[in-house]
């Protein structure tokens, strides 16, 4: 168990993450030039969102966590909102029949590993002792991870999950010279590919649905979560955001329950304006809007 | 970048990590750190190299090889000077969902075209500077080319011509253990105050690791900057020996694990 001295340190660390993420949404690029300010209103040539939506917003978490069903959900299905979930089978396990009762009314259920394979630099990695850091495996290891979570997730629920979450939000096996990008794999296999902690929300027009971005959200206030979604309402943009657990005290990461709240309130609120779907509904939305033929065909 | 730890790396139970058998930080420092920044925005040379030299701290900077005419003279002087000046390609080409990025997007790049522009950018520096870089920083932390099915690391082309790498956005601290010196995490600075540096350092401290902080402008405050009252207050920790903590450029550090990697290979 942590020590006092580690539970202050999370305790400060959150506290000053809830500020800084405030203050670091506000900054989502980073590039010499300050970034939408200096442009014209995007091109969006070849594609639209449906008649009056400006953007769109996903709401995601990864991992299964028990806030996530007893916190989370009440607060979405109050406001008709639907989210996707990237299960930790073992975890997802324990509380089926609640995970069932969710996809029931349209939540969606996402594959994110069988072993959440990550780089060797993260504790969890190297306590787990085996040797599959991603620095370890092949791409060809991660797809049978990933086949064998969508087995797993089809007897569960009975269908097969359309989309995927990197776990960490990293996308490559081996090391140094002999790195590979196992992004291709997720494409043959998803209609998505969900990234994790970088800093840009996605260009629906041409974004590579393989590797679309969610922003870290855990410890977002209202004000940051609205912060991003007005700058994605300003280019057209969708936005991912991540979360793992809801209003859950105490150091484990996680989304206010106050702030999600307040936040399914506004897409309520907005739901012209601003279209919140699952990662697998806008993915498939973005995809048909390209093959409708005006899109450049780059997919 | 407490924020941004996130999840992954907020698995606190979990302190403990085995260090390379025979594995030291120079001085019996307790972790590495490393200061960089990217792109040659002018206000790196004009506020941050004169606290950086002021407290004797050397750090690496990921020049734009157009921006870096804007202050020529200075980056001379730094380079002369010990600090570090590494590879930040030749135009920034990132995902093409950053709108600026959209015409010379990384998901219309192949690799040979990346190869030739870190060739390019190092013969810009070598030849404006007298120095040629040995570490890269991925423009946007993105280590790929292309799209869905035919996307490719190009983190194999930073292997083979540097000697190290750093990411950005990173949530996880190098481990000397395991790290790839070719994908290095690198830990945002822009907007944090000195105690969330701090914090992350003393982080590093506990497991033995090296964190590589990295960022844009340094002014007081506003769109992408690190403060300059943060580089100073960091600096000012840093070069107390009792802080325990080695401040090197990226290099320095990465020469170090690479050096000792090498022997422990022909031991």
């Amino acid at each position: 168990m942590k020590g006092k001295k580690g539970r202050n340190t999370r305790a400060m660390t959150v506290a000053v993450a809830v500020l800084a993420i405030a203050v670091g949404v506000a900054r989502t690029c980073r590039k010499p030039k300050p970034v939408r300010e200096n442009f014209a209103p995007p091109q969006r040539a070849g594609f639209s969102w449906p008649v009056g939506v400006k953007a769109a917003v996903s709401i995601t978490f990864d991992h299964a966590a028990p806030s996530q069903l007893d916190r989370g959900l009440p607060i979405l299905d109050q406001h008709g909102l639907k989210a996707s979930f990237y299960l930790d089978i073992p975890e997802a396990k324990k509380r089926l029949a609640d995970w069932r009762k969710a996809v029931g009314v349209g939540h969606e259920i996402g594959n994110h590993t069988l072993n959440h394979p990550c780089s060797g630099d993260y504790s969890f990695e190297r306590k787990r002792g085996e040797k599959d850091a991603l620095e370890d495996v092949t791409p060809e290891w991660v797809e049978k991870d990933f086949l064998a979570a969508n087995e797993e997730l089809k007897r569960m629920f009975g269908s097969e999950p359309k989309t995927f979450s990197y776990p960490c939000g990293e996308m490559f096996t081996g090391r140094g010279e002999e790195t590979r990008s196992y992004v291709p794999l997720v494409a043959r296999h998803f209609i998505a590919g969900r990234g994790f902690g970088m800093d840009f929300s996605n260009n629906p027009a041409d974004c590579d649905l393989a590797k679309v971005n969610a922003l870290a959200a855990d410890g977002f206030s209202y004000k940051a979560f609205l912060k991003a979604i007005e700058r994605a309402e300003a280019s057209g943009d969708w936005v991912i955001f991540c979360g793992h657990g809801v209003g859950v005290k105490g150091g484990y990461p996680s989304i206010s329950d106050l702030e999600l709240e307040k936040l399914c309130a506004w897409l309520d609120e907005h739901r012209k304006e601003v279209w919140t779907g699952t990662v697998a509904e806008i993915a498939e939305y973005i995809d048909k809007a390209r093959r409708g033929g005006n899109n450049r065909g780059r997919q | 970048m407490a924020g941004r730890l996130a999840f992954h790396a907020r698995d606190m139970e979990i302190r403990w990590m085995p260090m390379a058998d025979g594995f030291a930080w120079p001085g019996g420092a307790r972790a590495a750190v490393s200061l960089s920044f990217d792109d040659a925005r002018p206000s790196q040379a004009d506020t941050c190299l004169k606290i950086l030299d002021f407290y004797g701290v050397k750090a690496s900077f990921y020049l734009s090889p157009d921006r870096m005419k804007e202050r020529l003279e200075e980056w001379r002087k730094a380079a002369a000077s010990g600090h570090e000046i590494g590879n930040h390609t030749v135009s920034h080409p990132c995902s093409g969902n950053f709108e600026w990025s959209r015409r010379n997007s990384l998901e219309d790049y192949t690799l040979e075209r990346m190869d030739a522009e870190l060739v390019e950018a190092n013969r810009l520096v070598r030849e404006a500077l007298g120095v040629e870089p040995r570490t890269f920083a991925y423009p946007c932390g993105h280590t790929f080319v292309g799209r869905g099915e035919s996307t490719r690391s190009y983190v194999p082309l930073v292997g083979k011509r540097f000697l190290a790498g750093r990411a950005y956005m990173s949530e996880f601290l190098n481990h000397p253990a395991v790290c790839d010196l070719a994908q290095l995490g690198g830990a945002p600075m822009d907007g944090f105050a000195s105690m969330d540096v701090i914090t992350r350092i003393q982080e590093a401290g506990e497991s033995g690791s090296w964190v590589i902080f990295a960022g844009h402008e340094v002014a007081d405050k506003g769109y992408q900057v690190t403060r300059s009252a943060t580089v100073e207050k960091v600096c000012e920790w840093l070069r107390d020996p009792a802080s325990g903590i080695w401040p090197g450029t990226v290099a320095e550090v990465a020469g170090h694990l690479a050096s000792f990697r090498l022997k422990a290979k022909a031991a």
